[in-house]
């Protein structure tokens, strides 16, 4: 039994090697197997922490910061001349880009929380403003702004599935966890959510296509893009910041939902859905659209400038020229509009090494523009001290093996203070990884839950 | 104790978040940035036109002309005339000198009067033997110079009952005073504008115009000297006409001497060529109210001042036919072609141009012909030059030349220009472009040595020896370096094309009108941006 559990485990990690190539950018990876830290509770709301009370400090409790590419790294973008300037090597770019690419960025931080448990409950709740940043784009789209379509004739160059979503919104949460028996926990959490401002092309489909021998241009447009942006950010109006932070509008809802499952003494598994729900942008909304259409350059009539003056060739080259970008034909229009947001799911496992230490695996994936983007972590748990834990963690994020994470906790009661990253290489290189991510927060922690559990134990 | 560890914990960590900071800066390494290299290949289409033999000629009409079937031809005209009938048909001065014998009755007392009236006929005579019926004078004076001894106050009344004015005839009176007895003169001019003479023939071969002279004698204190005498001196000069009727001869005159360009061959030089059906209109266009031969005193054509004679039987009878009223044209075409004359080696000699000469002679069968001349006839020449593009040649090589200004483009390191050529003319062509400097100095060619651009369309069977589908060539030129450099530094473009017929110039062809060249040009570059 032992055995097949063993084998199965490495047979999973080792189809998330096979696939490493389309893990993309997550976060909090780490953070999820280090159960001491409260805010484990984030990522899979079944979980249980051992504390009677906890509270943050006010914008202390939880400061996360994330940047991830599956594409180019920052060192790759450049190449050192012998005088130490660095040059922007374009022809290098695509040599590091694939399909489907993304960056995301994920600024969160938290300005309240506390949490209570009561009987075989747990609630807590939470105040946070986000930031999510997500961006998808082709290897075709790369290859066209590095190389030209020159390079591509004859090929169809298809910026699809190029998307971008980013959102600042701020989030009330409110959860409940239950201890349903010895071995399961369920969890569940309501956020109500306010978006604050918002792009989001929910269509953006386009194809460039140049015909062999007589590089006609063909293309294809369909486009929807919405935003939910201050419009004074741009032509230099007031707005004022607490106009901006504190309007109640743009209104969402979300939940998070998820369960732990104890086998035995040895075996723990979890599994979490988080943020499924959607904000409406009801202000400062602007949509640019196209309809589907097709159309082809075949360049200028040369004869049509026959006879013609100066003055009259100008004119015509003119409105040649705004009859081209009329063909692209962008409607703007006013309509409030609805985003989902990035749902993410979470299965865990840990395995109980001793009192002191575990190891885990968990797989994380999250859904963004229908692309299903999933990465895989490997944790090891030690509890140095009572009060001090440490965690390392193996990731494969962003087509990328070598993010080594570690965190750390330490409890002097009645503050926790906690740091975690899933990668370390990049607080200190960042300019050299695909994914770097930090994880810090402080909090005022009361009287630790006496049971039979270890602080390591779900 | 525990917080004195936390907070130096702390310090520690705040240290390590200090230092990495600084990292970031080196890693990032901002400040070294100095730029990149960007360097894209860019494919677009220019140009997409469609270039047909009706666009070409659009701007030309005055020298293409289409059949109904849209085979085209290139005309050469050119026209010329005569003199008008002014300086033809002439009137010659008149003189017409009479001698009166006058005796007063007897018995006469002062203040009686008498008269006496004298008969004349005036024959008008022509410098041709003309017969002249009628002339409505447009200039011209009678003019009398009266010489008498009659030693009385006398009045002299001219009256000619058949030249008339508005329908009044023409009288007029010439006083003369009394000398005294001795001989004197009196001079009297009368315009004749406006006046028709209408002549008789009386003998056939004459212009006889009655005239009554009427003295009026009134007699005075002076005695009567009769037999009294008296010279009547005639003269109708510089009569010019409006019209004039009758007969008039044959008079010989010509018509300015013509040339007539061909540009076809003009900058160009042929191997070969063979032109079907050349033809030479020769048109004439007479308003003389009288039949005329032209004798073509020189027609032929010249190249490098080399002449060749037109040979053809039509030379020697041609005869053009008469105005049958004022302000109409005897219209009368000669047309010379392959079988009438030596036309196809004419053409085929390639000539720069046509000289052409004529003299006329009018009435040229003889005999009495009811003629008329009006003051502006004349005879026009429309010398016409057709040559249905129906032929076949072989290195018709055009050669043109134009400004050229680009401006260099910084960062283009090379260029391809694709060009796509759909032809449905029925011949290939061999282009090259030239770059020059100011001084059309070549420095470079664009093109590869002796490049194909088009590819003749396939030709149809006779007789409309047709074209139906394009043929399409599709010709890369790439331009880098050197060869781009001189581009941008050149000021003159030379075009030259060599074009053959359909099958290296030996198939007979018909150029329509509706033939054309899809023309497409794409352009690639190769762009280098240093920032």
């Amino acid at each position: 039994m032992k055995k097949s559990k063993i084998i199965s485990a490495i047979a999973i990690s080792f189809t998330f090697l096979i696939a490493a190539n389309n893990l993309y950018g997550q976060f909090d990876l780490t953070m999820y197997n280090f159960n001491p830290v409260i805010q484990t509770n984030q990522a899979n709301p079944a979980f249980i922490p051992k504390y009677q009370y906890h509270v943050g400090i006010p914008g202390l409790s939880s400061v996360y910061a994330q940047m991830g590419t599956s594409g180019i790294k920052y060192n790759q973008l450049f190449t050192r001349r012998a005088d130490d300037s660095l040059i922007i090597n374009f022809n290098d770019i695509s040599n590091h880009i694939k399909n489907n690419n993304n960056i995301g960025i994920r600024l969160s931080e938290q300005w309240l929380n506390g949490g209570m448990l009561w009987k075989k409950y747990y609630f807590n709740f939470a105040v946070s403003d986000i930031i999510d940043f997500n961006m998808m784009y082709s290897n075709d789209l790369v290859n066209l702004a590095v190389h030209g379509n020159g390079t591509s004739i004859g090929k169809s160059i298809d910026l699809a599935p190029t998307f971008l979503k980013a959102t600042h919104y701020r989030e009330y949460a409110f959860g409940a966890a239950y201890n349903f028996d010895s071995k399961w926990n369920f969890g569940a959490k309501v956020k109500m959510l306010f978006g604050k401002s918002n792009i989001h092309t929910k269509t953006l489909d386009a194809k460039l296509y140049t015909a062999e021998n007589t590089y006609f241009l063909t293309t294809e447009t369909n486009m929807l893009i919405n935003t939910s942006v201050p419009k004074q950010w741009f032509n230099g109006g007031n707005y004022s910041n607490s106009e901006y932070l504190f309007y109640g509008g743009s209104f969402g809802l979300s939940i998070d939902l998820g369960a732990t499952y104890k086998l035995d003494d040895k075996y723990s598994f979890s599994a979490s859905i988080l943020d499924l729900g959607y904000i409406k942008f009801d202000r400062n909304y602007l949509n640019y659209s196209t309809t589907s259409n097709q159309w082809t350059f075949e360049g200028i009539d040369a004869l049509a400038f026959r006879n013609m003056t100066n003055d009259q060739v100008n004119n015509k080259i003119t409105s040649i020229g705004d009859s081209l970008i009329n063909k692209f034909d962008i409607k703007e229009s006013w309509h409030s509009y609805n985003i989902l947001m990035t749902a993410k799911i979470y299965l865990g496992a840990t395995y109980k090494l001793s009192d002191k230490e575990n190891i885990g695996v968990l797989v994380r994936s999250e859904i963004v523009n229908k692309i299903l983007r999933p990465s895989f972590t490997a944790t090891y748990y030690r509890q140095m001290l009572n009060n001090l834990g440490v965690i390392g963690s193996y990731s494969i994020i962003n087509r990328s093996y070598s993010n080594i994470g570690a965190g750390i906790y330490y409890n002097i009661e009645p503050v926790q203070i906690y740091l975690v990253s899933d990668n370390i290489a990049g607080i200190f290189v960042p300019d050299a990884v695909k994914y770097a991510n930090f994880h810090f927060g402080v909090n005022i922690i009361f009287p630790e839950k006496k049971s039979g559990n270890t602080l390591i134990d779900l | 104790m525990k917080m004195k560890k936390f907070f130096k914990n702390l310090f520690v960590l705040v240290v390590i978040s200090l230092l990495v900071n600084s990292c970031y800066k080196d890693r990032f390494s901002t400040d070294k940035i100095a730029g990149g290299e960007w360097n894209p290949d860019l494919a677009a289409p220019l140009i997409k036109s469609k270039l047909t033999m009706a666009q070409i000629i659009e701007n030309s009409s005055e020298i293409w002309s289409e059949n109904p079937d849209g085979l085209l031809s290139l005309t050469y005209r050119q026209k010329d005339s005569s003199q008008n009938s002014l300086n033809v048909v002439t009137i010659p001065d008149q003189f017409i000198d009479s001698n009166f014998r006058i005796v007063l009755p007897s018995g006469m007392i002062p203040n009686d009067s008498t008269y006496r009236i004298f008969n004349l006929d005036a024959n008008i005579v022509g410098s041709n033997g003309e017969l002249v019926d009628s002339i409505f004078v447009k200039h011209g004076s009678l003019d009398f110079e009266i010489t008498t001894n009659i030693n009385h106050e006398s009045t002299v009344q001219i009256i000619i009952p058949e030249l008339t004015r508005y329908g009044v005839t023409f009288i007029q009176n010439i006083k003369i005073p009394s000398a005294g007895g001795a001989s004197h003169t009196v001079l009297a001019s009368f315009p004749l504008n406006l006046y028709t003479a209408r002549f008789q023939h009386p003998n056939g071969n004459d212009n006889k115009l009655s005239e009554f002279v009427k003295v009026m004698v009134k007699f005075g204190p002076h005695p009567d000297n009769s037999p009294y005498n008296m010279y009547v001196k005639q003269s109708v000069r510089n009569v010019t006409y409006y019209n004039a009727y009758g007969y008039f001869g044959q008079y010989n005159f010509n018509i300015d001497q013509g040339s007539l360009g061909m540009s076809l061959f003009d900058n160009s030089t042929i191997d070969q060529i063979f032109l079907e059906d050349p033809k030479l209109h020769l048109k004439f266009y007479n308003s003389f109210g009288l039949p005329i031969k032209i004798n073509m005193d020189e027609l032929y054509v010249e190249k490098d001042g080399i002449k060749k004679n037109f040979i053809s039987t039509l030379l020697s009878n041609l005869v053009i036919g008469a105005a049958t009223s004022q302000k109409t044209f005897d219209t009368t075409v000669f047309t010379f072609d392959k079988s009438n004359s030596n036309i196809v080696d004419i053409f085929n000699f390639q000539p720069t141009k046509m000289v052409f000469k004529e003299s006329c002679t009018t009435n040229p069968a003889g005999g009495i012909n009811n003629n008329f001349v009006f003051d502006n006839s004349k005879v026009y020449v429309d010398a016409e030059i057709e040559l249905p593009m129906y032929g076949r040649t072989l290195n018709f090589t055009l050669k043109d030349s134009g400004d050229l200004n680009i401006e260099k483009v910084a960062g283009v390191k090379s260029a391809e220009l694709r060009f796509n050529l759909s032809n449905m003319f029925p011949a290939d062509a061999y282009v090259q472009f030239y770059l020059a400097d100011s001084n059309y100095v070549i420095l470079d060619s664009l093109l590869p040595y002796n490049e194909q651009l088009l590819i003749s369309a396939l030709v149809g069977p006779p007789p409309e020896y047709r074209t139906y589908s394009p043929l399409n060539k599709t010709t890369v030129v790439v331009l880098s370096g050197d060869k781009l450099n001189t581009l941008f530094n050149s000021k003159k473009i030379i075009f030259a094309a060599k074009l053959s017929t359909s099958e290296q110039g030996q198939k007979v062809v018909k150029i329509y009108s509706d033939y054309g060249i899809d023309i497409k040009l794409a352009l690639k570059l190769n762009y280098l941006s240093d920032f």
